[in-house]
């Protein structure tokens, strides 16, 4: 056993099949999927049919079963729609990556910006500290309907509003961990990572500084991925983009158990991703420093 | 220049790229905002998704008003609620009332299927279609609304209902005692589909693909995106010469999502709730577009487990539902809404009007409500204040009702009112699960079906069965409801249904609250007809673009 939990992947695959079977019995405890569907308008009888059809007189056991079967022969349905969810998930896929797209795009270019606003205003510490406080401040949720507005106003699409609306509290994030804010170049703040990046001497420096500060470049990059994978789901929501977040966390609402299922799990596979990212990163920084 | 200063321009020059390529590449692939063309295409939008295909299986008025437009019945409602002619073009009754007669308009063409091997079917509706569909949905286990039909029609010796085909175009019910079949036939129940096209489209079934007369094809539904209606060339019924050659349906949920929408051109018609409705006012204003206000089939009320203490005392109910100033309480929804003081809507005949209502039904009278609890408290000993808990889900209409009662009530009986939010899926499990006393319920009738207004949902009762739908145990209005709904004059058949929601405001059984108005913002130019079941009737609508 011991072996086992040594190897990388098999690590991880026992981790994501402790994590299935949890989400699995998580989801028992929502309510009555049949009650969901029909409101209250069905007979007892029918109820019980519908129960039978979709597996929910099943022991808890049988029905995570049927779901891995489905899961694994990509033959998992919609509680509603009834049609294969891998029919749909491509293109819910495909919206929620033009909004990813979109965000990583304002990320670089909006990180580019902070850097050369902060910059500017090193001398002007109030003003400094009143712009990076309000931008940390406003929530996602507060952004989104301002820039959802702005859209609305001046036509622009609102996955780009939405990709922007991301990406704010990121890049500022990222920009001042990359700029040397305190302006003393000999004894930067702990947490920057690559604050003296403009005086860089190509990438062998670059490696150096990414093995140096490697646990905080972890936490940096971690913040921002988990800040835009979680806010996509909201801004799907907020500005009515049919992508896969916004498929979850309607699917919760209406207790649609197989999408639930399969956007979970997809969750828990990007969550696996980045934590193997993380240990492949650390081991990379570790055997350097060795 | 410096190397440095080189380097940094170089930066933001690549950042730079890099956001206009995933301009570009976003735009390129065909975001949903691409390709709207105006014209001969309607952009609607709806807040939730369909729920399914199968007429045997929808239950939600989203759908249901979506597919009325692909499917077509025995007969149909028009854009004034009144019931027509739809598949069938004429009818009888027989002395009796028991037999009615059914005479099919010819050459009914069914919406094409596509290749389906083994199946055959000449493609022209006939009376088999029409007893196949009428007894699938009545016998089908897996049916949802088998109780639409089921519990009037006879049954033969083998437990199969009456539904006969006398010839090719001519079919005959045979009900259990006279009643009011058509305001039955007119739902989702009496949808016609080609006969066993069921079987053979293998395992989604009808789930899976929408086989109508209708005037509209479903092109696509893709859920939390969009739902798209096409005109189909083979309808034989009438169709307006404006109307449009697709029907786009977008489906947003965040009402200020399609608000900004509809303000960039991305949508025609917006229905406005309350958290927009200021903003849709003033554009409306702003660019001459119409407001369009429907009187809806709905009730939004407080229901109570009357069966159990302390909501089983009618006198403690009555207390209740007169402690709440309903002109106040609608004032809050700024127009949306029309007060409830009884349980029929104003869309129906039967409606009494509001200050027949008034004397007749729940006014505001602090005074009465108070004497109604003083006897309450006398007979059952309880000390006061009596504690109560209201579960209620919904957005900010319902919040603010709940938190309206809960002030009102406190004002002026001694109660101390515990409120309590829930999403939709726990109000149904718990209610029915017998846990909760006292909740708030709302329906919208889809169909114009006086019979159904009655159907009261009641905490810890069981859905609906037997020819008397309303789950409220009370013999004298069992007695009474048969009756009135076998009478054959509409005349006095909406007198029966006054009587009816006399006894049941008599007791109580409820608190309505108040009946929905929903307003639509509607592009100037565009005319789109809807019914009070919120029902949009495409083939109607014009363009004058």
């Amino acid at each position: 056993m011991g072996n086992i939990l040594n190897h990388p992947i098999l690590r991880y695959l026992l981790a994501l099949l402790v994590v299935l079977v949890a989400i699995f019995f998580l989801m028992d405890l929502l309510p009555d999927a049949s009650l969901a569907i029909t409101g209250g308008k069905v007979k007892g009888e029918n109820l019980l049919e519908l129960r039978r059809e979709l597996g929910l007189d099943q022991p808890a056991y049988k029905r995570l079963g049927m779901f891995w079967e489905q899961l694994f022969k990509g033959e998992l349905h919609s509680y509603y729609s009834k049609e294969p969810l891998q029919a749909v998930l491509a293109a819910k896929l495909a919206v929620s990556g033009r909004l990813l797209i979109m965000a990583l795009g304002s990320l670089a270019l909006l990180t580019a910006g902070w850097m050369a606003t902060l910059s500017r205003l090193k001398a002007s510490k109030w003003a400094l500290s009143l712009l990076v406080g309000i931008t940390s401040s406003v929530p996602l949720f507060i952004s989104l309907p301002i820039i959802l507005i702005i859209c609305g106003r001046t036509n622009i699409p609102p996955v780009v509003g939405g990709g922007l609306s991301l990406a704010i509290y990121p890049a500022m994030l990222l920009a001042t961990n990359l700029i040397d804010i305190s302006g003393h170049r000999k004894a930067p703040p702990a947490y920057s990572i690559l604050a003296r990046q403009c005086g860089l001497q190509g990438w062998p420096r670059l490696a150096m500084e990414l093995r140096v500060s490697s646990s905080a470049v972890q936490i940096l990059l971690n913040s921002i991925a988990f800040f835009i994978l979680m806010g996509i789901p909201v801004a799907e929501l907020m500005l009515g983009l049919p992508g896969a977040g916004r498929w979850m966390l309607e699917s919760i609402l209406r207790i649609d158990l197989p999408v639930i299922y399969l956007c979970a799990t997809l969750s828990a596979l990007l969550c696996a991703g980045l934590f193997f990212f993380n240990e492949v990163y650390s081991a990379w920084a570790g055997t350097e420093e060795a | 220049m410096s190397a440095k200063k080189l380097s940094n321009k170089l930066v933001i020059g690549i950042l730079a790229i890099i956001l206009v390529a995933a301009y570009f590449f976003v735009q390129n692939r065909g975001g949903i905002d691409a390709n709207h063309a105006k014209g001969w295409t309607l952009y609607d939008s709806a807040s939730a998704n369909l729920t399914g295909f199968d007429p045997i299986q929808i239950v939600d008025a989203t759908t249901l008003n979506a597919l009325a437009n692909c499917y077509e019945g025995l007969v149909v409602y028009n854009s004034s609620n009144r019931i027509i002619p739809g598949l069938a073009e004429r009818w009888e009754i027989s002395a009796d009332g028991l037999v009615w007669t059914f005479h099919l308009k010819p050459n009914v063409r069914f919406q094409p299927w596509g290749e389906l091997p083994g199946f055959e079917h000449s493609g022209i509706m006939s009376a088999k279609d029409v007893v196949y569909s009428l007894t699938r949905c009545i016998t089908a286990p897996a049916s949802f609304n088998g109780w639409w039909l089921g519990d009037i029609v006879a049954r033969d010796e083998s437990g199969n209902p009456r539904i006969t085909a006398d010839s090719p175009l001519v079919v005959s019910i045979r009900l259990k005692k006279p009643y009011a079949l058509l305001n039955r036939l007119v739902s989702m129940a009496g949808w016609i589909y080609p006969a066993k096209i069921d079987q053979a489209l293998g395992t989604g079934g009808l789930a899976s693909k929408v086989v109508g007369t209708g005037p509209y094809r479903l092109e696509k539904f893709v859920p939390d995106d969009q739902i798209v209606l096409s005109r189909w060339d083979g309808y034989t019924g009438k169709v307006g010469e404006k109307a449009p050659d697709k029907v786009v349906v977008r489906i947003i949920s965040d009402r200020l999502a399609a608000l900004e929408a509809y303000r960039s051109g991305k949508l025609d018609l917006v229905e406005l709730n309350l958290d927009i409705l200021e903003a849709g006012r003033a554009l409306a204003k702003t660019n001459n577009d119409t407001l369009v206000s429907v009187p809806a089939n709905n009730l939004d009320y407080f229901c109570m487990n009357i069966s159990q203490p302390p909501y089983n005392d009618p006198d403690l109910r009555m207390a209740l539902a007169l402690s709440v100033d309903r002109q106040s309480l609608v004032g809050l929804f700024k127009g949306l809404a029309t007060p409830a003081y009884g349980f029929t809507p104003p869309t129906s005949a039967a409606y009494q009007g509001e200050e027949a209502l008034q004397k007749s039904g729940f006014s505001y009278n602090p005074a009465e409500a108070k004497r109604r609890f003083q006897l309450f408290l006398s007979k059952t000993g309880q000390s006061s204040p009596v504690e109560l808990k209201l579960v209620y889900d919904g957005e900010t209409m319902p919040e603010l009702a709940a938190q309206f009662f809960k002030d009102s009530v406190e004002k002026i009986l001694p109660v101390k009112l515990q409120l309590e939010k829930i999403t939709w899926p726990e109000l149904m499990q718990d209610s029915f699960g017998g846990k909760l006393g006292f909740h708030r319920l709302w329906w919208l009738i889809a169909t114009p079906s006086e019979d159904v207004y009655f159907q009261f949902y009641m905490p810890g009762k069981t859905p609906p069965a037997g020819i008397n739908i309303s789950r409220y145990d009370n013999p004298e209005f069992a007695q009474r409801y048969d009756e009135v709904f076998s009478r054959t004059s509409e005349k006095n058949l909406i007198a029966g249904i006054k009587e009816l929601e006399q006894i049941l405001i008599t007791d109580a059984v409820a608190i309505p609250l108040w009946h929905n108005k929903p307003e639509f913002l509607i592009r100037k130019g565009v005319q789109v007809p809807m019914a009070s079941t919120l029902r949009k009737f495409y083939a109607e609508s014009a363009n004058e673009f």
